[in-house]
């Protein structure tokens, strides 16, 4: 059923837009109005009782918190576990992100050449994303494991190494342990998308610039990169702002350790909001994630922006 | 394909009246007060009752079964008290029990009837929920902060309640069932009390044992169990060779109460005094905590994988014999009762060698606690005094296999526990000794909250280099942090 809305009969002219303004501005918001409640009420209170948690000494079912004002922030801001979070969540993202992009392309530019079983191997790339978080770390837990796990067993078969290693005991072998199962993880994510992506790349593009006597390697920069390039920046903001607020693989792999080796802002967050039942202090540091993240999702929404009024 | 038109007023007409029916029916009552009789029969209502929890579902074997009155457990397995209609269920009221999983599905069931059973006799329902280990914790305090609540809750986060209202005294509660069952042992006794209040019921004994693979020390010419910390460290030296190690302790967080803290309390050292303040950085307490760091940097006798290691890090490594002795709960026993018999036949189980010769055993334990914030108080307690019964209770700790040990003195001495060889000996080695954490003290909401992380960090910092008593310092400030959260 097509829906439309019937024009209001001609009436003079000044009067008539006075009145005919108004009411379509009258039922937009009226159009908005429940997507504007849903917002307000499942995103703006939430963050403003958040906001105000944050400025109190709340513990987890305490019947009273009293308001301390900017304590919360001063005292996170003065640990050393806030700041080796903040780096730790850095290099986590950055290293992640930045080899998704790049494997994602790889493994989308390969998927779309023309080979047997095509949309068998596409189907396959999907898995790692498709399956649930926790089966997957699960999996890499047991790999990792020094007792029976197949990295160990294998390594310590071919003669490399003599006796295990530990791969979420070493706070370097830690974070490089939890970076590779969210690259393994979230690679597909960038295929597919890059894929779809590549595919509305006109063919008549290439067969000009081969005309004109481009290789390989010019193609993909002066065609293939341009044409993906919108796609890439969505995709990759999308993926820091994902990779930032990542807790599961983290917290299932390692619990943040040894130490504080692979602790990032959001297990600090439930550490000492959940686990250290001071919800105000755990409110604190996540508000302090925001800027992080306004920054890219600010970015994100000018560059959708810029595309659309270009398009 | 028809184009329909409608104007304006006529969509927003459509859309307010579907919009207000929607909000109608979703303000109507979906369940009929109590007493009404349903219109189109008493099936529908039943059926459309929420799935029993899986626990509810699994049957109690039949061996377990058999050893118990058939009259208490049949009708209950073919018809939970909760599918019952709500005309049946006298009160009407509906009582919520929250526990934790247990490493047996029997001991869940067996549990789990044992509350249907009390729920049958009151004339009340009862809705089980049962929490894994992990996220039983997180749950309570999530209930606390949401003030929703259950009417009963079997919790290791019982100071935390009552810190924070919700715990019933129960002294009365208490001294009946006591009575009842002849008496409580020492540990239990402290479990239940924080600042002289008693704030609930003691459930079960969990202690940490000592488990020594004899056939290995046999070959070492080691005798166990050992008679001092020192012969155990020579013991241990002489096991580890090639991969294969003397003793399997954490060096994380998990399980540090059967293990550091045993280690701490071999050497005198106490957590918190009986005042239930902070007293970590003491000679005594460096001394054990050295003592079992030691094992690891100095001595080498435990593998590199423990600075990893979960909870189950210790099971792992025992069951797949890479090491020669642990300390955990009973459920490294129960894995080989049901897996590896002849493991558990070459096993010795004992209290930690004590270096002060006093041999130092801490358990943890299950605790039950009645909340005052609601109107199923009474429904509650009728709960926790069924479960201790003892027409229940001794048929639980066999349920449990050798992981629940009893609180009352009148269960400890059941066939299970005097004639099975294993139990025996951790019933006559090891339960004399068991202390709880807090040692003299109560219930200490910062204990627990140490116990979260904070151990876990100390050990890491000799791990990676700072000295033992750069760590026990870092220790002692974090439980001075939380008491000082904590104080009301």
């Amino acid at each position: 059923m097509a829906l439309r809305t019937t024009t209001v009969p001609a009436v003079p002219a000044v009067p008539a837009r006075r009145l005919r303004l108004p009411r379509d501005a009258a039922l937009g918001y009226a159009m908005l109005a429940p997507a504007g409640l849903l917002l307000v009420v499942l995103v703006g209170y939430p963050m403003i009782v958040a906001f105000t948690m944050s400025l109190q000494r709340k513990l987890i079912g305490a019947p009273v918190a009293p308001f301390i004002g900017l304590d919360n922030y001063v005292t996170v801001l003065s640990d050393p576990t806030f700041w080796i979070a903040m780096r730790n969540v850095l290099v986590f993202a950055g290293v992640s992100v930045g080899v998704k992009l790049v494997l994602g392309t790889a493994v989308a530019l390969t998927l779309n050449e023309a080979m047997p079983m095509r949309g068998v191997i596409r189907s396959i790339v999907i898995i790692p994303w498709a399956l649930p978080t926790l089966v997957t770390v699960l999996i890499w837990m047991w790999m990792y494991s020094d007792i029976g796990g197949v990295f160990n067993h294998i390594l310590m078969g071919v003669g490399a190494i003599d006796e295990p290693l530990l791969f979420l005991g070493h706070p370097v072998l830690a974070m490089v342990s939890v970076i590779i199962v969210n690259i393994w993880r979230g690679f597909p994510f960038f295929s597919v998308t890059l894929l779809a992506g590549l595919q509305t790349i006109g063919a008549e593009l290439y067969d000009a610039a081969k005309v004109d006597g481009a290789g390989i390697w010019a193609r993909f920069r002066h065609v293939t990169l341009p044409g993906l390039a919108p796609v890439m920046a969505v995709v990759t903001l999308l993926s820091t702002i994902f990779t930032l607020n990542d807790f599961a693989i983290i917290w299932l792999l390692t619990r943040g350790g040894p130490g504080n080796a692979t602790d990032v802002l959001s297990t600090l967050t439930y550490k000492v909001a959940i686990r250290g039942l001071e919800l105000g202090k755990g409110v604190a540091i996540s508000v302090l994630m925001l800027p992080l993240l306004l920054v890219l999702i600010v970015l994100l929404t000018r560059f959708i922006n810029k595309r659309e009024e270009t398009a | 394909m028809t184009t329909v038109r409608i104007n304006r007023r006529r969509f927003l007409t459509v859309l307010g009246g579907g919009a207000s029916l929607t909000l109608l029916a979703a303000c109507s009552p979906t369940v009929p007060a109590p007493g009404s009789k349903p219109a189109a029969g008493d099936a529908k209502p039943a059926e459309s009752k929420p799935a029993a929890p899986a626990a509810q579902a699994q049957p109690t074997p039949a061996a377990k079964a058999d050893a118990k009155p058939a009259g208490e457990s049949k009708p209950a397995e073919t018809k939970p008290a909760q599918q019952a209609p709500a005309s049946q269920a006298g009160s009407g009221k509906v009582v919520t029990f929250w526990g934790r999983q247990q490493f047996l599905p029997e001991s869940n069931a067996w549990f789990s009837e044992s509350a249907r059973m009390a729920a049958k006799e009151g004339g009340f329902e009862v809705k089980i929920e049962l929490f894994s280990n992990d996220d039983h914790l997180q749950k309570e305090v999530v209930a606390m902060e949401a003030k929703q609540v259950p009417d009963v809750t079997m919790t290791t986060a019982g100071a935390l309640w009552y810190q924070n209202g919700f715990a019933l005294e129960v002294q009365d509660l208490y001294d009946q069932i006591g009575r009842d069952g002849g008496g409580w042992f020492e540990a239990p006794e402290k479990f239940s009390l924080m600042n002289g209040k008693r704030i609930g019921i003691p459930l079960n004994v969990e202690p940490w044992i000592f488990h020594m693979r004899k056939d290995i020390f046999d070959q070492a010419g080691v005798k166990v169990p050992f008679g001092s910390w020192d012969e155990m460290v020579d013991g241990f030296k002489k096991v580890t060779k090639g991969g294969f190690y003397g003793f399997g302790g954490q060096m994380t967080n998990p399980d540090y109460a059967g293990n550091l803290l045993c280690a701490m309390m071999a050497h005198g050292g106490r957590l918190f005094d009986k005042e239930s303040r902070p007293t970590i950085d003491t000679e005594k307490n460096l001394a054990g905590f050295k003592a079992y760091t030691d094992l690891f940097t100095t001595h080498k006798v435990m593998p590199p994988g423990v600075v990893q290691w979960d909870a189950s890090g210790n099971n792992k490594a025992w069951l797949s014999g890479q090491v020669a002795a642990i300390s955990n709960t009973g459920s490294t026993v129960l894995s080989m009762r049901k897996d590896d018999p002849q493991m558990l036949r070459n096993s010795v189980f004992s209290a930690w060698p004590g270096a002060n010769g006093n041999p130092p055993v801490t358990t943890a334990d299950g605790f039950m606690l009645v909340i005052n914030k609601g109107p199923n108080v009474e429904q509650a307690r009728q709960i926790v005094q069924k479960i201790l019964s003892k027409d229940r209770y001794p048929g639980n700790l066999e349920a449990a296999g050798s992981y629940w040990f009893s609180v009352l003195k009148r269960d400890a001495g059941i066939d299970f526990f005097t004639k099975d060889e294993w139990n025996k000996q951790i019933q006559q080695e090891i339960i004399p000794h068991a202390q709880a954490p807090f040692a003299e003290g109560g219930r200490n909401p910062a204990l627990d909250d140490i116990g979260v992380s904070a151990v876990g960090d100390a050990l890491q910092m000799v791990v990676s280099g700072k000295t033992p008593a750069e760590a026990v310092k870092f220790l002692d400030g974090k439980a001075k942090e939380a008491a000082e959260k904590f104080k009301q």
